[in-house]
Parts: C-alpha cells; structure tokens; sequence
C-alpha cells in the first residue's frame, strides 16, 4: 500500500518570457490508485494555476493527455504513480513536437496528416440510401478491427526517431488508419491514398524501429501496418511494370 | 491591428532530438545495434573480394592474404563480424512470426514454433554447407 508524497519534476516553457523550457518540481500525495494526471490536476488546483497540460476524459479513449513520463510516451490518465516510487517523476511534453507551453504540444502537423490520408470510407459510387447498408462479414471485420482502435494520441509519433529527423514522414497512427480503410471490405478507396501512404515520406520512410507498437495504449500495431502497406506497395509496383510493359 | 489582421503567432519551442536518444531506450539500442551489423558485413565481403583478387594475382599474394588471415586484428575482426552476423540473423527470424501474422498466412502455427523452425533449418543448412565446404 503506498501512501505519501512524491516529487514531479516537470518541464515549462513561457514563450512569451523564455526561450527554452526549464523545470520546475512540485511534492504532492499520492496513493495506490493516483494516475500522473490526478498529480497534474492536483498541482493546478492546489499549488501553481499556471501549469499547463491537455486532458479531457481521465479514462483512456479522448487521446488528449499524452506526455512524457520518465522517458517514455504514455497516457497520463492510465498511469500510476505508484509505479514510479520513490520517484521523482519527469514529466515532459511529448517528444517530437513542437512546445507551445509547458506539456502543450503544436499538432498541427499530425492533423493534416491524418487528413491526407483520408480516413473514411471512399466508394467509387455511393449506393443510394433504399439500397440498405453496406454488409461485412465478422471475419471481414476482424481484418481491421485493430487498427480501428487508434485514438490519435500521438504516443506512437513520440516514440518514432524517424519523425524528428524527418518531419515529412506521415508517420505511425495516419498510416495505420489508413490501412485500417485499405483493409476494409466496404472501402474502395486504397488507389486514392497511395499518393500519400506509398510516396518516399510514406511506408518507405519506416525503418521499422517498431516502438510505436510498444507504446500504443490501444495495442494497435501501426508497426505492422507500415510493414503489410510496404508489401502491398512493392506488388502494386510490380504490377504496374509489367501493365506498361503490356500495353506496349 | 484591425480586426481582419491574424495576431503574431506565438513563438513554439521545437524540441531537439539528442544524438544520445539511441541510449535511452532498450528496443532503440538494439535497433541501433541491428543496423550496425551492416557495417560490419559490408566489411567482411571486402575481405572476401579482396582475397579472390589476390587468388586471381598467383600463389604468393594468395600465401600473403593468408598470413594477413591469421594475423590477431584480422582474426579478432571475424569473430565480431560472425557475432553480428548471429545476431542480425536470430533478431531477423524473430520477426517472422509477426509478418507471417500479417501476410495473413499460417494462422494456426504457434509463434515459438515458427522462430525455432526457422532457427533449426538455418543452422542444419549451415551445418551442411559447412561441411560441404570442409570437406573438399
């Protein structure tokens, strides 16, 4: 039973006063069941109002409150601080952003990005409505099923090395989603995203470090999914090499 | 300022990636590691092209390749080369069973079963080349 105090020592940044972030250790209570959030929220309302965070639904599906915990990417609201005793705790933004202010990153980027790929379903020609819905099998659900998971919290973006050394790369959750499309038997639209998944910022650009399958909070496997789009995209080239060839 | 006029954008901090980030977690080390072996495979081929080249220059180049063969450096080389190369090939294996998961091939084969198949006929394939090798 761990009940006591614990120290955070968490990163701040004030662009309108600093020019890089600094750290700042704040001692608060904590029991077996305080996740890192619940310290956060406890800091805010009890010791500096100032501190700055994202969060939202403190149950693991809003996908806001990721940050970084002792390194690594995780979702704040899912965890405990008790795992981190004696402590101190370093809490910093997720890694590969920009910071806006203290644990406040830009993601922007990630939003166009996601956008690009377009994640919805696309069919060459709508059915009218009288035609009923689109059927699928359980089985053909189970192809996808995973990567419908995603929760766009960016910890598999924190966790690549690819993303801040090339920041074109579109990166773990955009291409997982859309391979979450690609796979689905009611889609169509796999041809339209290959501009964006199968050109040099996309698949290709994974060197298959495979972390962001570890951190996913949502046991997504984006990893996985860059891998089977890599595949799809070598006999897609294949094909097109030996249709020119053809029509020749 | 008037209305229309967007207000400065304030200014964001991009976080730098350090050189250490390889070091800062056990999956990237490894990673790092993996990719590394590259280097050193790459160097061993050299080796090799050059001992075919000094074949090719008459028998005392071939005596003097040899002796370089043996010299402690060389040996030393090897034997970290061969280390990598282990290595590079048990971390290649045990991604087979997640990407024969993904080809959607081979549902029912277990993942233990399918990296220690693989693991087996490598070294049975090895061991057989090697003796074909020993042999003449």
């Amino acid at each position: 039973m761990a009940d006591g105090t614990i120290e955070l020592v968490v990163s701040r940044y004030d662009p309108e006063r600093e020019t890089e972030p600094r750290t700042q250790s704040y001692t608060v209570p904590y029991t077996d069941e305080t996740v890192v959030l619940d310290a956060l929220n406890d800091v805010k309302e009890n010791q500096d109002g100032s501190l700055t965070y994202r969060w939202s639904c403190r149950m693991g599906i809003c996908g806001s409150c990721g940050m970084t915990v002792n390194g690594t990417p995780k979702l704040t609201c899912a965890t405990l601080l008790r795992d981190y005793a004696p402590g101190p705790v370093r809490i910093e933004p997720l890694m590969g952003f920009p910071v806006i202010r203290d644990l406040v990153v830009d993601i922007g980027d990630f939003m166009e990005k996601l956008q690009a790929i377009k994640p919805w379903i696309i069919r060459h020609e709508e059915l009218p409505l009288e035609a009923g819905e689109y059927r699928q099998t359980p089985e053909e659900r189970d192809r996808y099923e995973q990567y419908s998971r995603c929760i766009n919290c960016m910890l598999c973006y924190a966790a690549c090395p690819i993303y801040p050394i090339h920041p074109e790369f579109v990166g773990p959750a955009a291409l997982a989603l859309a391979q979450r499309y690609n796979l689905d038997s009611r889609d169509e639209g796999a041809e339209e995203r290959r501009d964006v998944t199968a050109a040099e910022p996309g698949v290709w650009e994974c060197m298959f470090v495979g972390e962001c399958s570890v951190v996913c909070p949502k046991g997504v496997d984006p990893a996985g999914a860059i891998q089977q789009m890599k595949v799809a995209s070598t006999f897609d080239w294949y094909r097109s090499l030996l249709g020119r060839k053809g029509r020749r | 300022m008037s209305a229309t006029e967007r207000p400065q954008p304030t200014p964001v901090y991009s976080q730098p990636l350090p050189a250490t980030w390889w070091l800062t977690n056990r999956h990237y080390f490894f990673y790092v590691v993996r990719e590394l072996t590259a280097l050193f495979i790459a160097l061993f081929l050299l080796l090799y092209l050059y001992g075919i080249l000094q074949l090719e220059r008459g028998p005392e180049a071939y005596a003097a390749f040899l002796r370089l063969l043996r010299s402690p450096g060389v040996v030393f080389f090897n034997v970290v080369a061969l280390l990598l190369a282990v290595y590079h090939t048990v971390t290649w294996f045990s991604l087979t069973p997640r990407l024969q998961k993904l080809l959607g091939a081979g549902r029912g084969a277990p993942d233990g079963a399918v990296l220690s198949g693989s693991l087996v006929a490598w070294l049975l394939l090895s061991a057989l080349i090697g003796w074909g090798l020993l042999r003449g």
